[in-house]
C-alpha cells in the first residue's frame, strides 16, 4: 500500500488519517511517497523534511519525489513524465518503481537544482542583501 | 555589513516555520488518533481531579494530566496528581513535635504522587514493561 503526501500540514494530516484507516482495515501500515518536494525550502527551514515526515507518520518512506516542471507539461500532452530521461521527478518515480520490485536503490541527492555551492553562496549573500534592504 | 551579520545571527534565534509546522502536526494528530479534541480532553481532566479530591487532598495547581505518543498506536494518559502539601496533618496537630512530622511529610512528598499511567487501547495494554516514564 502506497500513501502520497506533500510536506504540508494538512496533506500530511490527511495522510495520518489514510494511514489510520488502512490499519483499521488491517492493510496498513504502507509505505510512503513525498511529493513535491523543495529541497531549498527544507535547507531554509520552511518545508517539513522527509525525515520530519515519516517521524511523524511512523511509516516507512519508499521515494521522495522533487517539485518539478517537467510534470505539468507531461501531463498536458499525455506523456508520462516518467518516459522523460530528463525529468528528476521522472526519475524519482522510476526509482520507486525499482524499490517495489525489490530493487535496492539509493534515494537521490535532491540538492543538484540549486546550482551548486557558489551558486547557493550567491543567493545567500543576495538573501543577506535584500535583508538589509528591507 | 551589518545585515550580513544580522543575518548570520538570527539563523535558528527564531523558530523556523517547519518547526512549527512539526510541532502543530504533533499535537492535532495525537488528538485525531484516538479522536479526542482538546476541549474534551480538559473535561476529562476535570472529572478526573473531581473524583480524585474526594478522597485525597490534591495539589491542584501542580496537576499535569497530558497525552504522550510513544509511538502510533501507543497512545498514553500520563497524569502527574501530587497531594497538597500536609495540610491536614498542620491542622490536626498543632503540637511542635507535629510540625516537624509535617516537614519531613512535605520533603518526600515527590515519592507519594499519584502516578497513573493507563494505556490508551488494547495493544497497549498488552505490554506491562511500558510503564515507565518516556526518556525523550
Amino acid at each position: 500500500m502506497l500513501i502520497v503526501t506533500n510536506p504540508e500540514v494538512s496533506a500530511v494530516r490527511d495522510a495520518d488519517r489514510i494511514i489510520g484507516l488502512l490499519e483499521a482495515e488491517n492493510k496498513g501500515p504502507g509505505q510512503l511517497i513525498l511529493n513535491r518536494v523543495k529541497m531549498d525550502m527544507i535547507r531554509r527551514g520552511d518545508m517539513l523534511s522527509a525525515e520530519d515526515v515519516t517521524d511523524i507518520l511512523a511509516i516507512r518512506l519508499i521515494g521522495i519525489v522533487p517539485e518539478d516542471e517537467t510534470v505539468i507539461p507531461a501531463s498536458n500532452s499525455g506523456v508520462p513524465v516518467t518516459l522523460n530521461e530528463n525529468s528528476r521527478a521522472g526519475v524519482a518515480f522510476r526509482n520507486i518503481a525499482r524499490r517495489l520490485t525489490g530493487e535496492t536503490v539509493p534515494f537521490m541527492q535532491l540538492d543538484e537544482s540549486s546550482g551548486g555551492f557558489f551558486n547557493r553562496l550567491a543567493q545567500w549573500f543576495a538573501g543577506g542583501q535584500n535583508n538589509r534592504n528591507s | 555589513m551589518s545585515g550580513f551579520f544580522d543575518r548570520f545571527l538570527n539563523r535558528g534565534k527564531e523558530q523556523s516555520s517547519a518547526k512549527s509546522a512539526k510541532e502543530r502536526l504533533q499535537f492535532v494528530l495525537i488528538h485525531d488518533r484516538i479522536n479526542l479534541p482538546p476541549e474534551r480532553l480538559q473535561q476529562m481532566k476535570e472529572e478526573i481531579l473531581a473524583v480524585i479530591s474526594k478522597y485525597v487532598d490534591v495539589a491542584a495547581e501542580d496537576v499535569d494530566i497530558a497525552l504522550e505518543q510513544r509511538e502510533r498506536n501507543r497512545n498514553m494518559l500520563i497524569a502527574e496528581i501530587p497531594f497538597s502539601k500536609s495540610r491536614k496533618v498542620e491542622d490536626s496537630a498543632g503540637a511542635a513535635a507535629d510540625n516537624t512530622n509535617a516537614h519531613t511529610a512535605s520533603a518526600t512528598d515527590d515519592q507519594h504522587d499519584t502516578r497513573a499511567e493507563s494505556p490508551e487501547d488494547e495493544a497497549a495494554s498488552d505490554d506491562e514493561t511500558t510503564d515507565k516514564p518516556a526518556s525523550q
